[in-house]
């Protein structure tokens, strides 16, 4: 077992020394492609600040969400709308200086939070560099149908991108006004439960605007 | 990559089917994703108000002998790999 150099203890807690995974390598978009296709669970979970992300690195968590959540978890907001990207920026530096100090193998996804992408893509492509340059190795974005020119423009620009269907913690979006109930849960007809294009790097946008026509109805 | 939120578990894994190209993580979703993902403070029980369904608290019962944050950690990668977390009867819609 080796331990990185730069593991230091601190007067205010110790990040841990590499240990559990410690033959881990960093995860990279091919490894996580050859855990889909071989049929091994991803496992994620959210962190806000370095300590918790190290720790959770150090679990064998293979990815760490900065989510917007930190609106209600660390800022006690009542949603996620009140989350700046400066905010976004600053926690996702706080995760990726943990990682750096402990293994640095997870792989680090940014939220993009709300009003940073709904202008234009080229707005959501400067936001994306901001997370990116703090740390952040995929950003990810809410929203339907309508994200997906977004999530291809970053795409093809270099910047993976995690989409999101289902619940919102946004109450302003239409579609999750109601509260807090599972999303869709009418089965798609046959037809429509077949995407016919989803090569491109949205294939989300069919079962987007089919998830809100049944929300709706809900 | 593609969260889904709260989407019924036999929705969730068609989708993950269909989607062989893009990793489907779910969260209250079902155990039929590619990955899933809890936030932080719900998996260690650090919640005053209703714990949502799809929560399992891995501070508590046996899988985290160490009774830590880490042991919770490890307990939560175990059980998602195993496929122990979730049960869709319980877990998910």
């Amino acid at each position: 077992m080796t331990s990185p150099a730069n593991t230091s203890a601190t007067p205010y807690g110790t990040l841990p020394p590499s240990s559990t995974p410690s033959t881990r390598k960093p995860i990279s978009l091919p490894r996580l492609r050859e855990m889909q296709a071989h049929g091994e669970k991803i496992t994620m979970l959210t962190a806000y600040d370095a300590t918790f992300a190290a720790v959770a690195d150090a679990a064998g968590v293979e990815c760490i969400l900065v989510g917007d959540s930190l609106g209600m978890v660390c800022q006690g907001l009542t949603s996620t709308v009140g989350v700046t990207l400066e905010t976004m920026r600053h926690h996702t530096e706080c995760v990726a200086n943990g990682l750096r100090r402990s293994q640095a193998t997870a792989w680090l996804i940014g939220d993009l939070p709300f009003g940073s992408y709904h202008e234009s893509k080229e707005q959501a492509l400067r936001s994306a560099v901001v997370l990116m340059q703090a740390g952040a190795h995929m950003v990810k974005l809410e929203g339907g149908g309508w994200t997906a020119e977004t999530v291809r423009f970053l795409v093809e620009r270099g910047i993976p991108v995690c989409a999101h269907l289902g619940l919102s913690r946004r109450p302003c979006m239409r579609w999750a006004v109601t509260a807090c109930r599972a999303r869709a849960r009418k089965p798609p007809p046959r037809s429509s439960a077949r995407p016919t294009n989803c090569r491109t790097p949205a294939p989300p946008c069919w079962c987007s605007k089919w998830c809100r026509r049944r929300c709706r109805r809900n | 990559m593609l969260v889904l939120e709260m989407v019924p578990a036999a929705l969730s894994a068609e989708l993950t089917k269909e989607l062989a190209h893009c990793a489907t993580i779910g969260i209250g979703a079902g155990g039929g994703t590619a990955g899933q993902v809890l936030v932080l403070h719900d998996m260690l029980g650090m919640n005053l108000g209703k714990m949502p369904k799809f929560v399992r608290n891995f501070m508590e019962g046996p899988d985290n002998k160490t009774a830590s944050v880490r042991g919770a950690m490890e307990a939560y990668v175990r059980a998602v790999k195993d496929g122990s977390f979730p049960v869709n009867a319980t877990h998910a819609w």
